[in-house]
């Protein structure tokens, strides 16, 4: 398996997802191991594409056919504070209010 | 080299970020300025709502083109903008949008003027990414974010390990800064953050092919952090390996407070970035038309042009290297004297009077009005012997203010220089006969006294008298 229990788990870190929530031992055990062989399944069918004979051909710079138009340097103040804030969850001061982190 | 004497030789190499100066953010128009109100110049794209697409700035690509051909880089027509993915509150998109593979820029070289004399520094690479906000942590159980910052333009130029001294890296970052804020390509405050370098440290055997284990020290922001952590970092790698352990690669914060470093995260949290192509943002595409036009309007740059003042034009290097600290000052000086060829009275006037006096006034020396017009009818007025360099002196600050042209002034002042033999001739009669003692002293032979006599005469005079006329027609008289 290309996908191991421990690539699970590092990638839930990373992710910051917790696989063990809500569950025994015994059931996030079993979750992990689900995902490690869903997850494998996805890599092993990717992996199809390496058996394209690519010889000769020019690696392709990027997927996309189109350039980026760029803007012109122009600034423009479209949205008020309250707008942007009104999104959050929690405001003051002007500023969005996020769980402390230091 | 080795770091003397402690058998070590010491490698550095620098990651800078520069803010660059464009009128809005890397990927919308929310307007880039420092500070102001919290989230006030913010939008969608800038607070990473769901959604919300960007627009890459034209401006801040031009820019990164310029820095990179000043740094003699080879620029990149098609590059790529990745995302970096890590969770912090002041980066709303939980990933920065960054360069990987390949950057606008790469393989350049700077040259510094290295402690141990000239040292050439590569350039791995330049890339174009965007700014994070600021956290607050006030609050008891929470943090406050504001994010006008967010999305800022920024290039980081990343230095090969070529350093080999904190002075040295001190100097790179002086170098680059000189050279960016010449360029107009970032305002270079450092303690606004418009500028701030991340220190790569390892040490090695004098000889030794293969770099040892680095650490680095992040986001220092001036000049003396830099060099007291890189010194520090020096230190404290000596001593761990002069007691048989290894150095840990690893991020150390440098706190200038307590003057030490302290690592910040261990091996098992390092970052894992997990770099993509950003889905959102088609490749940057800059035509071979905008990298020629580029390279013919890079203005020669400060160093080049501080060796060609004192070379060409007879300054000395101090007159040469404040001249050249400002592009628009050295364009004042070259204007003026394309005007009136006096290189160095013209260097003398700006620095001697027109620096210093509208510094006294408050003001910049741009706001006087005294430019390269009135700098050449100056300098002309004191070589044809209209007015002395003293009398310009004294009046200067009246110049500034009246607008006056110089010799129009001193007429009003009554301060014309006298080249009129008849009437300094009379002066100079009257000093020898008013000091008997002196001019006896003199003619015994104390010849030195000659400059007691001009002193008198200009006094006489109130130091309109033409000097060289006055040491004549003493000599004239005396000497009989």
């Amino acid at each position: 398996m290309a996908v191991s229990k421990e690539t699970v788990l590092h990638t839930s870190r990373l992710a910051r997802l917790n696989l063990a929530e809500g569950t025994s031992g015994a059931e996030a055990e079993a979750r992990i191991e689900t995902f490690a062989r869903q997850m494998d399944q996805i890599v092993e069918y990717m992996d199809i594409l390496a058996e394209a004979d690519t010889s000769g051909v020019e690696p392709m710079f990027s997927p996309m056919a189109l350039t980026a138009p760029p803007a012109e340097d122009a600034p423009a103040l479209v949205y008020t504070r309250e707008e942007v804030l009104g999104n959050a969850p929690e405001q003051e001061d002007g500023c969005f209010i996020v769980p402390r982190v230091l | 080299m080795s770091q003397q004497g402690t058998g070590w030789e010491t490698v550095i190499g620098l990651e800078v970020h520069a803010q660059l100066l464009t009128s809005s953010k890397l990927f919308c128009r929310c307007p880039n300025r420092f500070g102001g109100e919290p989230n006030t110049r913010v939008c969608p794209v800038c607070t990473g709502m769901p959604g919300a697409l960007p627009v890459i700035n034209r401006q801040a690509v031009a820019l990164a083109v310029q820095a990179g051909l000043a740094m003699d880089c080879r620029i990149n027509l098609h590059s790529l903008f990745s995302r970096k993915s890590y969770f912090y509150p002041d980066l709303p998109n939980g990933y920065q949008t960054s360069q990987l593979e390949p950057p606008i820029c790469e393989e350049g070289r700077v040259e510094i003027q290295g402690k141990n004399g000239p040292a050439s520094i590569r350039i791995n690479r330049i890339h174009l990414e965007n700014d994070a906000g600021k956290c607050m942590h006030e609050g008891l159980g929470s943090s406050q974010v504001d994010l006008n910052r967010a999305g800022t333009p920024l290039i980081e130029i990343v230095s090969e390990p070529d350093l080999r001294s904190p002075e040295d890296a001190v100097e790179f970052m002086r170098h680059l800064r000189r050279m960016l804020v010449y360029l107009g390509v970032t305002d270079g405050n450092m303690e606004e953050g418009s500028m701030r370098c991340d220190v790569n440290v390892s040490l090695r055997r004098p000889g030794s092919k293969e770099y040892g284990i680095r650490s680095e020290l992040k986001n220092l922001n001036s000049f003396t952090s830099i060099l007291e952590a890189a010194r520090y970092e020096v230190e404290r790698h000596i001593e761990i390996l002069e007691a048989g352990g290894s150095v840990d690669q690893e991020t150390r914060h440098w706190d200038p407070d307590t003057g030490t470093s302290r690592g910040m995260r261990s091996k098992e949290e390092a970052p894992d970035y997990r770099y993509f192509p950003c889905p959102d943002l088609p490749p940057i595409v800059v035509s071979p038309e905008l990298v020629e036009a580029t390279r013919a309007k890079l203005p020669e740059l400060p160093e080049a042009r501080q060796r060609r003042f004192e070379e060409k034009l007879g300054l000395n290097s101090d007159e040469a290297a404040v001249l050249v600290g400002s592009a628009a000052l050295a364009g004042c000086f070259e204007e003026a004297v394309a005007l009136h060829n006096a290189p160095k009275r013209i260097a003398t006037l700006m620095l001697g009077e027109l620096l210093p006096e509208s510094a006294r006034q408050g003001k910049e020396w741009f706001e006087t009005g005294f430019g390269p017009k009135e700098l050449a009818h100056t300098a002309k007025m004191i070589e044809e012997g209209k007015v002395s360099l003293k009398v310009v002196h004294e009046i200067f600050s009246e110049l500034l203010s009246s607008g006056q042209p110089v010799e129009q002034l001193a007429e009003q002042k009554g301060l014309l220089q006298v080249s009129d033999t008849g009437a300094l001739e009379e002066a100079v009669l009257r000093a020898i006969a008013d000091n008997p003692t002196e001019a006896a002293a003199y003619k015994g032979g104390k010849t030195k006294l000659l400059s007691f006599f001009v002193g008198q005469v200009m006094k006489a005079t109130k130091g309109a008298g033409n000097p060289g006329l006055i040491n004549q027609l003493l000599k004239k008289h005396l000497d009989s």
